[in-house]
């Protein structure tokens, strides 16, 4: 490693040349500060550069293709999985200072923006416009599209919507060569080759540097209808969420609670949820009013049958408001009962939810750690998130075991390992789990072709071997 | 390998609650001075980190580690957004005072705080030659006279009299400081400690002597005194000050049942006291007893002095006579007031309702909500003279918002605020817009 950090001190001075050296950084404190991510990894770069344009990145990409270091964008650091994390040192490109909505264009509902731009600044802008940009992340208030682009983020939303490769239209992508290609633009239909726009999403920042974007919109829906549900039984609860879909309603937002979930946010916030609830659903339907309302009847009713205990129907958007409270305070709520959560992403056939919940019981039992579950039932994207504590040594070898149980267990039942938070580092051990060695040896190959000096995020989504 | 941490318990004391932070970055979307710079050592996830290092000493103290932990508000909205609820101000202020950040303020600032604040009789005595400033039109002359954009700025806003709209150049007489206070205050319901705030003395005595008339109007004699209450020490690590301006002014308010204050910092931190004192054997039951005796105005006026609308003259009334003081200030038939939140007074202390309250209550006056309310307006109290450049970036985002409200006055409950919104929008081109403290509408 002592090899690279001299090769990129000699890459500061010369990029404090190309660049403000107010945004070329060595000092021990920068280096600090962007050593880490949301999963509270941490790995130090030799040097941070703040990118302002396209010609600075492919500046650095350009040095570092010359002199063999490397680089690792860096949107927001609210990763999940490690993506931004220097793990082999080098620079960490941050552009988060590329943060222009370039062009938001009426005509043809799309969004041209820099890679920088805040989710929820993109979304309030085009929201102004009676436009929509559905992906919602719940970070969106703090992670960058850049980000949202290379993790192929997605949210509550995602059942009806999609996620974030359904709204890319075209890119901007400086190669690991230096050199800048662009692919797709605001035409809605394009087969002209390979498509490789797609290539570039969810690709973690291994591929090339996003530096623009051309982002689909749709109209606003003018009405939402939100309900809360409770059931005695898990099962009753997912019989409800295919009932609901085999009613013909395609609600906007179908989000599960477990047990535990409902329990930590009563005792945090009281608001007279009842506890002895094995599951609890937040639904909501959005679209013109009269519609909203009669699916909002629909899904009432479905819910009924399926035997909800309680049933509530928000009447207007405090009380929505105040049903999301519920679901928005899980994260605050479990973060208080231990030091540390470790939160997983897996996703399984919408069918498989109750036999992954029980799965999961078994897990928590098997290796004496609370597990709590909430996530999108919708998409079966389940978010078990172990309560743990990060300095104790014995016990985090127990979560790694349960993490790779959990895993097995979702490869399973037909499901995946990530369904939104991607592989980075955190998750690479297990790649195999999911994907047939063929698989993995393509993506490797792929790399490899647009990476060949293996010198952009290197060590991310392949275990051990060469990038 | 790591060197035994070479600091002291209490910094130690926070390691636990450092832990809890999980790197999530919401408090990176929260911060005024990420929004502005989106360098994350602006952030708190930065700013713990780098405590985090200093104790597990992978990383040495220095100035560039002080500079981290000095660029910050202390507006506390990274606390609010944290799911962990991790004390991020708290342990900013406690690695500012491990570091002793207060040696390393500029000569001035540091004279300043603990030669002058620490002396009500200088206090009082500077105030009192700003206001023969202000009356002498020696502001007109400074501007000229002082170099540079910040200086003229600033002391406009500090000495200009508010210009209100309509008000012409009689703009002093605005405030009815003759209006016959006597006549208009009931039968005094008792008597309140008034603490006076040195910002508040030193550059906005229309706001002192506002607060004292709307708390006569409800029944209320106000006992103005007070010694610094200690924040801008403690914001900068000298405890020690803060300590002993908290013990003097616990004795000097002692046969107070309520301690009222119009200054949203003075009254944070004297609600802070019992956690300050909080290991002094002798002031901590002191300590206790005063900060749950300490109310903001607005907050005090809410509860307490309900306007009787019988006793009053009708504020705004569309025609009146003509020697009303009020009434060229209120020729429009409605007034948009928009209000901003002080981060003392709404994260601070809690208080974001009491002062709307009393201000839709204002006949005449319409109470207009801009964009990110409670966003701060990048004061943070000395912040403003020490990070002269990002103080400003942060105050154009807020004077953005505040025009987009479309308000005829801007309205808020600090002296911090009163001063950095005014020079947003002077630089935003609009210093026009008339900045009033809350108590000033009451009472007019
Ligand atoms: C509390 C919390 C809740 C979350 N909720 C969700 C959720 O509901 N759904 C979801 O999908 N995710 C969620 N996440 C995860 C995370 O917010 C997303 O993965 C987000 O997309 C990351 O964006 P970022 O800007 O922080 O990127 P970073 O973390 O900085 O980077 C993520 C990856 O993208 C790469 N990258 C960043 N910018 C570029 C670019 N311009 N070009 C190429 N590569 C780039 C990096 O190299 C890295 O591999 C959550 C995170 C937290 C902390
Ligand atoms: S919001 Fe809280 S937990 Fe998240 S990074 Fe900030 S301080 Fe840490
Ligand atoms: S107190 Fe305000 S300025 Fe300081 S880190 Fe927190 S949000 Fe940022």
């Amino acid at each position: 490693m002592s090899g690279i950090s001299s090769v990129v001190k000699e890459a500061v001075r010369e990029l404090k040349r190309l660049i403000d050296p107010a945004r070329v950084l060595d000092t021990p404190e920068a280096r600090l500060l962007y050593a880490y991510d949301a999963t509270a990894g941490q790995h130090l770069p030799d040097a941070v550069v703040k990118a302002h344009s396209p010609a600075e990145v492919a500046a650095v990409l350009k040095m570092a293709d010359r002199l063999g270091f490397p680089v690792v964008p860096r949107g927001a650091g609210t990763g999940l999985s490690g993506g931004s994390l220097p793990a082999a040192g080098g620079v960490v490109l941050v552009l988060t200072g590329m943060a222009q909505i370039k062009e938001i264009d009426r005509e043809n509902m799309a969004v041209v923006c820099e890679p920088g731009v805040i989710t929820a600044d993109l979304q309030k802008a085009v929201e102004r416009e009676g436009l929509f940009y559905p992906p919602d992340p719940s970070s969106l208030n703090y992670c960058t599209i850049g980000g949202n682009l290379a993790e192929n983020a997605g949210g509550p939303r995602g059942l009806k919507y999609g996620v974030t490769k359904d709204y890319v239209l075209g890119l901007e992508v400086v190669l690991p060569d230096g050199e800048t290609v662009r692919l797709g633009g605001k035409q809605v239909k394009n087969v002209t080759g390979y498509n490789f726009l797609q290539l570039f999403v969810g690709s973690e920042g291994t591929l090339g540097v996003i530096t623009e974007a051309t982002l689909r919109l749709l109209p606003l829906p003018p009405a939402r209808k939100t309900l809360a549900a409770f059931f005695d039984r898990l099962e009753q609860a997912a019989d409800a969420v295919t009932a609901v879909l085999a009613a013909g309603v395609v609600p906007c937002t179908l989000e599960l609670m477990d047990q535990k979930s409902i329990y930590y946010v009563e005792e945090y916030l009281r608001l007279g949820l009842p506890r002895q609830a094995e599951a609890m659903l937040i639904i909501e339907a959005d679209g013109l009013p009269e519609e909203t309302e009669a699916q909002a009847a629909r899904i009432a009713r479905v819910c009924r049958q399926a035997g909800a205990r309680d049933l509530t129907v928000a009447r207007d958007s405090a009380e929505a408001d105040r049903l999301w409270r519920a679901r928005r305070a899980v994260s605050p709520a479990i973060s208080r009962v231990r030091p540390t959560k470790i939160g997983e992403d897996i996703c399984v056939p919408r069918s498989a939810i109750p036999a992954m919940v029980r799965e999961i019981q078994k897990i928590e039992e098997r290796f004496g750690l609370p597990i709590v579950i909430f996530g999108h039932a919708g998409d079966g994207n389940l978010h078990p998130n172990i309560l743990t504590n990060r300095r104790d040594r014995e016990e985090m070898a127990r979560v790694e075991q349960a993490i790779r149980a959990i895993f097995e267990a979702a490869v399973k039942l037909g499901g995946t390992l990530s369904g939104e938070h991607g592989i980075g580092l955190t998750k690479k051990d297990y790649l195999g789990l999911d994907l047939s060695p063929r698989a993995v040896a393509l993506m490797r190959a792929v790399k490899k072709a647009v990476d060949p000096a293996g010198i952009l995020n290197p060590g991310k989504i392949f275990g051990g071997g060469s990038a | 390998m790591k060197a035994p941490s070479p600091f002291s318990p209490l910094l130690k004391q926070w390691e636990q609650s450092l832990w809890r932070c999980n790197k999530c970055g919401a408090c990176t979307g929260a911060c005024p001075l990420y929004a502005r710079t989106k360098d994350e050592g602006m952030a708190a996830r930065g700013k713990l980190a780098l405590v985090e290092a200093l104790l597990e000493g992978s990383l040495a103290p220095g100035p560039g580690c002080a500079a981290y932990l000095a660029g910050c508000l202390l507006c506390q909205a990274c606390r609010e957004s944290c799911a962990s609820g991790v004390p991020t101000t708290e342990i900013i202020l406690a690695a500012r005072r491990e570091l002793a950040l207060f040696e390393k303020l500029p000569f001035a600032l540091r004279l300043l705080l603990s030669g002058v604040l620490t002396r009500p009789a200088l206090v009082a005595l500077a105030g009192r030659a700003l206001e023969l400033c202000r009356r002498q039109g020696i502001c007109r002359l400074a501007e000229r006279v002082l170099p540079g954009e910040f200086f003229p700025l600033l002391w406009r806003a500090l000495l200009a009299a508010p210009a209100l709209p309509g008000a012409g150049a009689g703009a002093r007489g605005l405030l009815p400081e003759a209006a016959g206070e006597s006549s208009l205050a009931r039968p005094a319901r008792g008597t309140v400690g008034y603490f006076t705030g040195c910002a508040l003395t030193l550059f906005f005595p229309r706001v002192s002597r506002a607060t004292q008339r709307a708390l006569a109007r409800a029944g209320w004699a106000a006992a103005p005194r007070n010694f610094c209450c200690g924040m801008p020490h403690y914001a900068h690590g000298d405890f020690r000050t803060a300590r002993e301006l908290a013990r003097k002014n616990i004795d000097l308010f002692a046969s107070y049942a309520a301690v009222v204050t119009d200054c949203a910092t003075c009254g944070a931190m004297l609600k802070e006291y019992a956690q300050l004192l909080a290991d002094d054997k002798e002031y901590a039951p002191k300590a206790k007893a005063f900060s749950a005796r300490v109310r903001d105005v607005s907050e005090f006026l809410a509860a307490e002095g309900a306007p009787d609308p019988e006793r009053f003259p009708r504020p705004f009334p569309a025609s009146g006579p003509a020697g009303h003081p009020g009434f060229f200030f209120f020729r429009k038939e409605r007034i948009r007031a928009a209000y901003h939140d002080p981060c003392h007074l709404a994260r601070g202390q809690g208080v974001r309702e009491e002062p709307r309250r009393l201000l839709a209550a204002v006949p005449g006056l319409e109470l207009v909500e801009m964009e990110s309310a409670d966003t701060c307006c990048g004061g943070g109290g000395t912040f403003l003279f020490t990070h002269l450049q990002l103080a400003a970036g942060v105050g154009e985002a807020k004077a953005r918002d505040i025009l987009a409200a479309g308000p005829d006055v801007v309205v808020t409950g600090c002296p911090g605020c009163l001063l950095q919104l005014k020079m947003a929008l002077q630089r935003a081109g609009r210093g026009d817009l008339p900045v009033l403290h809350t108590v000033e509408l009451l009472g007019l």
